[in-house]
């Protein structure tokens, strides 16, 4: 029963871990784009990149299956190599950051849409590349939002369960995360098991929250300048 | 009522029935056997209780929950080994599922799903070489929460095989049927019904409808589904 | 050189810019909204939506016909906004070596720029605070600071005192002409204050609606009767550099040329430092002889240079002695008429010591009129 709860938190650590690792520079990525370019099609991935917010989660996971399955555009068939993520933890990592990426988007989006555009032509014109002044102004101004982003992110792959479970199923020791195996726990009628990942499941939350509230309470980069 | 996923089907059209000869109209609540006993003992508000097996019958008569003297067995089902028709896996005997072609063996949860919990048990009993069938596939075990997941992932991939019972590939479906289990093995496989404590119209509609779904226009449409006649 | 011609769609109306400015110390005058910040921002090149050419000092940075564009970074303009945008999440020393990339330099050669410049500005105290908590006239010399230690080949002001109180102004004009005497930098400076535009450049050119009205040496233009409504607003004032002398009491002397002396209000600046005077030309009363029994304490002896009419004014422009500055002072189209002042003539010009203006680095016991 505890090696069962351990290996659960473990995967669900390590599945929240690598999707945040992935999406935060994806979703910061998107996030700059948005908050600072006008493109062609910008408002369609605006809107891409919320949904997985409005969906419901089983939604989500469903639409993963029909693009993963054998028959589907990113399937085994149609690529001619199998991405290896239908039940597996790669599944679990994949359906986590989908549903986190809209939370990290428009965390940091509202991250960067603070900081003044100016200050980036002001490091231009004292020699810095666009690159080198994303990197080097940009980013470190953005930085207690980027990291809000990640925790919020993060929150929302480890309490993921309706897309993961479908993507990556519920099995033990392989993909059942903290969230799948409270639900087997209690249809099992494992009262005791149950308990202890509620209780391990509070207090990664109660981690995470403090973290988050900490960052939050101290105001990130606010736009500068007198005019 | 709540009733087990597997007789949805074939309620649906007892129902049916049962309003043509000028009974009540039934709500239904289909999931899997042990969600429906962990709901009725959280306290879930049901007339009638139909499971897939006798342990999560079992489970909500320990909790008082079961009028007394009102259970009965209704019908017996058989397991079955399905895969997608792409796929070439064949087999002859239980055995020849270890080493099999497949990635997956989609299931009830073992530990609670009925259908996952029949297999689990027969797939025990069965030696091989050194040890059990089960000790040698469980690593495939994709678990599910109803029988209609389990069967849902094999329809959608082909390297897949599940574990489903007869009726659920019976009258038409997207999987194809491989392999029966032999009636020999394992316990039987039954359906046992009750009236629900606390229900709104168990001395009146509700056992009617219990009646009616022991009578011959009900067994025959159990039949139809491919349900075994006790 | 800088040569501009350039034509960018702005709303309301289109920013279709051409002159070429031979001085080093050029001013674009105009007033808010003329388009003067998004032709500073073209010549930066922080637009990239401009059409036409920018060429400084026989080097392109812009054609957009032989379709050729310098990006910022390889320009080399130190840009002072008027809100000084430091980095906010640096402190003080770290926004002065923000530019330091481009130089490429020993950090020696670095904390010695640094040093220097630290010093003019009267900064040094600030190096370790964080950009927060700043006030106004700090902001901006640090901003000042910042482009000057990138090494830069053309310092770009856009409005640097606009932002700032008029006191702070006084006190901060200063530092911005001697770190342009110090540095023997090219100035490109922006501003709607003819005050400054006097103080700190040469050349000026006039800006309006998107378009240069004007262009030429800085009384001139300023007094141009088609420039003129543009000033009017604050008044135009006569910008005198002069020497300090002694300053005693409530008192202070500056000479402004051999023999000529002129009585201010007190100031900071030790003997024989520059110091600035600002004149109103409305505070400037014209007598054809020297008059008796006035309080006012300078009479300048000068002779006039030209008479212009300007909206119902007469601008009455004379030069103190042969080689001394040229005033301008403001009179009625009557007491011309009747004092009859005329190109040639010989008059005195009244200036109240109260009525003059320093500008001083501690210009807190300047007095207004």
């Amino acid at each position: 029963m505890v090696p069962d709860a351990l290996s659960a938190l473990r995967l669900t650590l390590l599945v929240a871990s690598v999707s945040i690792l992935l999406v935060l520079p994806l979703g910061a990525g998107l996030a700059y784009a948005m908050a600072r370019r006008s493109f062609y099609g910008r408002s369609v991935l605006v809107a891409l990149t919320s949904l997985p917010l409005v969906l419901p989660p089983t939604a989500v996971g469903l639409l993963l299956l029909r693009l993963l399955g054998s028959e589907g555009p990113l399937g085994r068939s149609t690529l001619g190599v199998d991405l290896g993520l239908l039940l597996t933890w790669k599944g679990a990592v994949l359906a986590s950051s989908v549903m986190a990426l809209p939370l990290v988007v428009r965390t940091a989006r509202v991250t960067f849409e603070a900081i003044d555009p100016r200050l980036e032509q002001m490091a231009r014109t004292l020699g810095h590349s666009g690159v080198s002044a994303f990197f080097r102004f940009t980013l470190p101004m953005a930085r207690r939002g980027l990291l809000a982003a990640a925790i919020l992110g993060f929150t929302r792959a480890v309490g993921e369960f309706g897309a993961t479970v479908m993507v990556a199923g519920n099995i033990q020791g392989r993909t059942r995360t903290l969230a799948g195996a409270i639900f087997s726990a209690q249809q099992g009628g494992r009262d005791r098991e149950a308990t202890l990942l509620l209780i391990a499941a509070v207090l990664v939350g109660f981690v995470a929250i403090f973290a988050s509230e900490r960052l939050a309470g101290v105001p990130s980069v606010r736009r500068s300048g007198l005019r | 009522m709540f009733a087990a996923a597997s007789l949805e089907g074939a309620l649906v059209e007892v129902a049916e029935a049962f309003g043509e000869s000028g009974g009540l109209p039934i709500t239904f609540n289909f999931a899997a056997s042990n969600a429906l006993a962990q709901q009725l003992r959280a306290g879930g508000r049901a007339d009638l209780f139909i499971s897939a097996d006798e342990f999560w019958m079992d489970f909500v008569d320990e909790e008082n929950r079961l009028v007394p003297g009102t259970r009965l067995d209704l019908c017996g089902n058989r397991l079955v080994v399905v895969a997608h028709p792409d796929s070439r896996f064949s087999m002859e005997r239980l055995e020849d599922l270890a080493g099999g072609d497949f990635h997956h063996l989609s299931m009830g949860d073992p530990d609670a799903v009925p259908v996952g919990r029949y297999a689990r048990a027969v797939l025990e009993s069965v030696r091989v070489g050194d040890g059990d069938l089960w000790s040698k596939i469980e690593e495939f075990v994709v678990p599910a929460v109803d029988v209609r997941a389990a069967l849902g992932l094999v329809e959608q991939e082909p390297r897949a095989v599940g574990i489903v019972y007869r009726t659920d590939v019976h009258r038409q479906s997207k999987v194809r049927l491989v392999f029966e289990f032999p009636r020999s093995r394992g316990a039987p496989i039954r359906y046992p019904a009750a009236l629900v404590q606390g229900g709104q119209s168990n001395s009146g509609p509700a056992e009617v409808f219990l009646s009616f779904l022991v009578g011959p226009v009900a067994t025959e449409i159990f039949r139809s589904w491919g349900f075994e006649p006790l | 050189m800088l040569q501009v011609d350039i034509r960018l769609e702005l709303a309301p109306f289109p920013l279709q810019v051409s002159f070429s400015a031979d001085r080093r110390l050029t001013s674009i005058f105009g007033a808010s909204g003329a388009g003067k910040t998004s032709l500073l921002e073209v010549i930066a090149g922080l637009r990239r939506d401009a059409k036409g050419r920018v060429v400084y000092e026989g080097e392109i940075w812009l054609d957009t016909d032989a379709g050729l564009f310098v990006p910022p970074e390889e320009r080399r303009v130190g840009y002072v906004p008027q809100d000084g945008l430091l980095f906010p999440h640096l402190d003080v020393r770290a926004n002065l070596l923000s530019g330091s990339a481009r130089r490429g330099r020993a950090p020696e050669a670095d904390s010695d720029l640094l040093r220097r410049i630290t010093q003019l500005l009267e900064i040094e105290g600030l190096l370790e605070r964080s950009v927060g908590g700043l006030s106004g006239g700090e902001r901006q010399r640090v901003a000042l600071a910042r482009a000057v230690c990138s090494a830069p080949r053309l310092l770009v002001l856009d409005e640097p005192l606009a932002s700032l109180d008029l006191p702070l102004r006084r006190r901060i004009l200063p530092f911005l002409r001697r770190l342009r005497d110090e540095l023997d930098l090219p100035f490109l400076h922006v501003s709607h204050d003819p005050l400054e535009v006097q103080a700190l450049c040469e050349e000026v050119v006039v800006l309006r609606r998107g378009a240069v009205v004007a262009q030429g040496a800085v009384a001139d233009v300023l007094t141009d009767p088609g420039v003129h409504p543009l000033v009017r607003d604050e008044g135009f004032e006569n910008l005198l550099v002069g020497t300090a002398c002694a300053a005693e009491g409530g008192a202070g002397e500056v000479e402004l040329c051999a023999g000529v002396r002129l009585k201010v209000p007190s100031f900071v600046e030790g003997v024989g430092e520059s110091v600035l005077v600002g004149v109103p030309a409305q505070q400037i009363l014209v007598a054809v002889e020297r008059p008796r029994g006035l309080s006012a304490q300078n009479y300048l002896r000068c002779r006039i240079r030209s008479v212009r009419s300007v909206e119902g004014l007469e601008m009455v422009l004379a030069a103190v002695a042969a080689e001394g500055p040229e005033l301008v002072a403001e009179v009625t189209p009557q007491a011309r008429k009747e004092l009859d002042l005329e190109v040639g003539r010989e008059v005195f010009f009244v200036v109240k010591q109260t009525g003059c203006r320093v500008y001083s680095r501690g210009a807190t016991r300047a007095t207004f009129e």
